[in-house]
């Protein structure tokens, strides 16, 4: 919910002249998504995905799609990545660290959900860069799940979305060179925490 | 979570069929439901503290009976303090099930002169997701004096960081626990048969004469029950509550195929096996999961699901392994591969590979086209993936690229076992667009499995190692490499590199059995249980027996195994019963008795000489359909009788045996000495045999 995205958003509020207005209220007091207006519902996603509380960030951008006249490639773009962040959000539960969803089921269904959540945005994207912009993102999620050849496919399709976008094509270059090397890392390309994969170790378990 | 039983709504046919059953059922294992007398203490115990789980199958908790003789759900725990004549009882030396594999667990704590016996039982709850458990303790003088006794059951949370936590367990414990009291509604953790106290502690106390007994009773719901609720399912006796779910069990492993091979330890472990992967299935709307155990590993991993799918349907559970295989379809992605964890690229060929094992024994599901389709789709994708990495130049881009599991191999590479297991996917995938109809993609999959292999045979050469290292940058723990031969057939079982490997993790573990993992101190209960059934299809029996006397050997007295500990059996907080390790005695118990991959039944691989005094395997399903088998040793002879196949049958002889000269036809002789094969649609066959010097 940064930069060019969230002006994308922004202008986006501005044109929903005919959406339900709710007042405001105090941050810290607790509202319910389905009483909030579309600049509370923004204000409340925003803060919780900066904050990585993915997981309570998704009915507030629920909220803003049910209050949206028209269907915006940016809102959905960012639902996405709320999305894939909730899938591997973790927690620490009583001393012991777990996944906010209860297993890798779930885990997988959001990481379903937010892989449709692009494809929409896709058909969406007005112009050569927000495409581009979806296929980034669709790039960085599949990484951050270590499918690197998905990831290498989709850098190399938002250049060609967008050939002018230096970064882009910066994506595509790293991710060729990434992915035949020696210095091939999942790591930096994450975009989110990552529940691990790891099982407990035992006392008498060293692993 | 929607309210009726467990039992109606589980997927487990036995549910709801019956008194047949229940007669064949009587025969299985130890013949429940009698209820046992027996010194829990007698049962042997392969691990330095005693556990035991009680569980049941849809039940989304379980509770931990733990090595202090307490009960721990992942979000409370009951302690019993418990003492006579002052002194405190010691922690129970066992836990033990009934004939070491039916979960009514039992366990002896003393205080001097005094036991204090517990008897513990897991049924359904009324409400679907939940299981109540009914406990005894039965307080014994067995002194010569009169002797006071106090027993005390306390709710409590459990130490600040916990061995394991319910995953829906609050963040905070500041709520207050409680057992049911009076006539009340409230919700509670437990209700006590008398006893007085505070709203958590309850107590009760006596003076025993000489050889006097009490029995207090307790039911302990895994999650918090309404008081008046608990107070009405108090109303049948403990005693019919163990007598319900004996006849659950002994009808449930009744459904599934009959082992009786006059070795109780090898059946009642069998029985075990399968009571803990039946247990380890959870419920998200109409689908089925398999979970990697109660408690630490409730969550859900393809290779671990795969194994149990594999597990179950093999020891005759279909229904049960279907419906787990249609769970396990949630975990495709759009571009077709199948991930359950990050990182974790063997998982689409373990998904096509639980999908062939679970719907086509003992024939097709109706459903086989539906997960066919999906079967090319992830082949697809593999096929994309493989393409890509050829066009990029890489060493080994023909392989899949790199992966980091961030557990198993424990390291960033390109891992063997990803190859491996896509392997066996597309040979899974080629067996089920066959089932489905689809000859022509078949045959695609068929052409693309044969260009596949001989990438990785090229690419085996290409590393240089003498035999299947874990990456192709020949980084990382042996893992996935191990299953090279079985299952996923991506190298033949007569391979040197398979001898190689077998012989590398066998060595440096001390001979065949566990191997060990991370450190040589280290021992994995399933990771090398493959190397086993390769050890059978390579006619090296004695090794194959080894590692099943090792699985045989690291089992709880409550019937479960864990899955890493080190050598003097202590698993830390890696508590066991772990699922895999379950399916993997299982499969290897199987796969001696009757194998069936490949064009040719396999029977009697690895039975061993006991078993030849006379042995049954009723209702095993195989690829040909459901089979029977009778195998003995007659003076001078083996005899077979089973279900003709319309394949080959190669039959083994008995251990320290080999044939006395030319089989009699129709058998004609087989690989060596130790086999003979007999045409498609033999039913029975007798071999004179001489003894091995």
């Amino acid at each position: 919910m940064r930069g060019a995205r969230a002006a994308a958003l922004v202008a986006a509020l501005a044109l929903a002249d005919g959406a339900p207005r709710a007042a405001p209220v105090a941050a810290s007091e607790p509202q319910s998504p389905a009483a909030m207006s579309l600049e509370q519902a923004y204000g409340a996603a925003e803060q919780l995905v900066g904050a990585r509380r993915h997981l309570e960030s998704l009915p507030y951008f629920r909220r803003m799609i049910e209050l949206l006249p028209a269907d915006d490639w940016s809102l959905r773009h960012d639902y996405a990545n709320a999305l894939q962040g909730a899938a591997m959000q973790s927690r620490t539960l009583r001393g012991l660290p777990v996944r906010a969803v209860r297993s890798s089921f779930e885990s997988i269904a959001l990481m379903r959900g937010a892989l449709d959540e692009l494809n929409r945005a896709e058909r969406l994207a007005p112009t050569p860069r927000a495409a581009a912009s979806v296929h980034l993102a669709r790039a960085r999620q599949l990484a951050a799940w270590g499918l690197p050849w998905d990831a290498c496919a989709e850098a190399h399709q938002a250049a060609s979305a967008d050939p002018s976008w230096g970064l882009a094509a910066l994506a595509a270059h790293q991710w060729t060179r990434r992915i035949a090397g020696p210095d091939f890392s999942l790591g930096t390309d994450s975009d989110s925490d990552s529940a691990s994969a790891r099982r407990p170790s035992g006392r008498g378990a060293r692993r | 979570m929607r309210s009726g039983s467990v039992a109606r709504a589980c997927p487990m046919p036995g549910v709801a069929r019956a008194p047949v059953l229940l007669l064949l059922a009587g025969l299985v294992a130890g013949c429940a439901p009698r209820a046992p007398s027996f010194d829990p203490d007698t049962i042997p115990e392969a691990y330095r503290h005693a556990t035991g789980a009680l569980m049941w199958p849809g039940a989304t908790r379980a509770f931990l009976v733990t090595p202090e003789g307490d009960l721990d759900n992942g979000d409370w725990r009951v302690r019993f303090d418990l003492s006579a004549a002052g002194a405190p009882a010691m922690p129970p030396r066992v836990i033990a099930a009934e004939d070491r594999w039916l979960p009514v667990l039992h366990w002896t704590r003393r205080a001097g002169d005094t036991r204090f016996e517990f008897e513990a039982v897991a049924v359904a709850a009324p409400r679907d997701s939940n299981l109540i458990v009914s406990l005894v303790v039965r307080i014994t003088n067995g002194g010569s004096a009169p002797a006071p006794a106090r027993l005390a059951a306390r709710l409590e949370r459990p130490e600040a960081k916990p061995v394991f936590v319910a995953f829906d367990a609050p963040e905070t414990t500041g709520a207050p626990l409680s057992w049911a009291s009076g006539r009340a509604h409230q919700p509670a953790q437990g209700w006590m048969e008398g006893g007085a106290g505070s709203a958590s502690e309850r107590a009760a106390q006596w003076t025993l004469r000489p050889g006097e007994q009490r029995e207090v009773r307790f039911l302990l719901p895994a999650y918090p029950t309404d008081g008046a609720v608990l107070r009405t399912w108090a109303g049948p006796s403990h005693t019919k509550r163990a007598i319900e779910a004996r006849r659950f069990w002994t009808r449930q492993l009744g459904e599934g195929m009959w082992l009786q091979l006059g070795d109780p330890e090898v059946e009642r472990a069998v029985a075990a096996a399968r009571v803990v992967l039946l247990s380890c299935c959870e419920r998200r709307g109409e689908r089925w999961l398999p979970i990697g155990g109660p408690f630490q590993y409730r969550d859900i991993w393809l290779r671990d699901g795969a194994r149990a799918i594999q597990a179950l349907a093999l020891s005759g559970h279909t229904q049960v392994a279907r419906e787990l295989a249609r769970g396990m379809l949630g975990f495709q992605w759009p571009q077709g591969a199948f991930l359950s964890q990050r990182g974790q690229l063997d998982g689409t060929g373990q998904a096509l590979w639980l999908m062939d094992q679970a719907l086509l024994r003992p024939a097709p599901d109706d459903s086989v086209k539906r997960f066919a389709e999906v079967a090319l789709a992830a082949v697809r994708w593999i096929e994309w993936q493989r393409g890509l990495g050829r066009e990029s130049g890489a060493p080994f881009g023909a392989m899949m690229p790199f992966g980091d599991p961030n557990d198993n191999e424990k390291v960033r590479a390109q891992l063997v076992g990803n190859d491996a297991w896509s392997l066996a996917g597309y040979a899974a995938a080629t067996r089920l667009l066959r089932a489905s109809g689809d000859s022509a993609a078949a045959s695609d999959v068929a052409d693309s499995l044969a260009s596949y292999r001989a990438d990785f045979a090229r690419a085996l050469e290409r590393v240089g190692t003498p035999d299947v290292p874990p990456s192709w940058q020949r980084v990382g723990r042996d893992w996935g490499n191990l299953a090279a031969a079985y299952p996923c057939e991506a190298l033949p079982i007569s391979s040197p590199r398979m001898a190689a490997l077998a012989q590398r993790a066998w060595a440096s573990a001390g001979g065949a059995g566990l191997v060990w993992y991370g450190t040589r101190d280290s021992l994995h209960y399933y990771l090398g249980a493959d190397l086993g059934t390769w050890a059978l299809l390579a006619g090296r029996t004695a090794q194959a027996d080894s590692v099943l006397d090792a699985l045989l050997h690291w089992r709880t007295a409550s019937g479960g195994a864990g899955e890493l500990f080190t050598r003097d059996g202590d698993y830390g907080v890696n508590l066991p019963p772990h699922a895999t390790s379950a399916a993997a005695l299982v499969t290897l118990v199987r796969n001696s008795l009757v194998y069936d991959e490949g064009d040719t039944l396999r029977l009697t691989l690895g039975a061993r000489s006991a078993w030849w005094r006379g042995a049954r395997v009723d209702r095993a399903p195989t690829r040909w359909g459901t089979l029977d088998l009778e195998f003995r040793r007659e003076n001078a002879a083996a005899v077979w009788k089973w279900s003709p196949v319309p394949v080959w049958t190669a039959l083994t002889l008995p251990p320290g045996t080999h044939g006395a000269g030319a089989p009699a036809p129709p058998l004609v002789a087989g690989r060596s000495d130790r086999e003979v094969l007999a045409p498609p649609g033999t039913s029975s066959a007798s071999v004179a045999l001489g003894a091995d010097h």
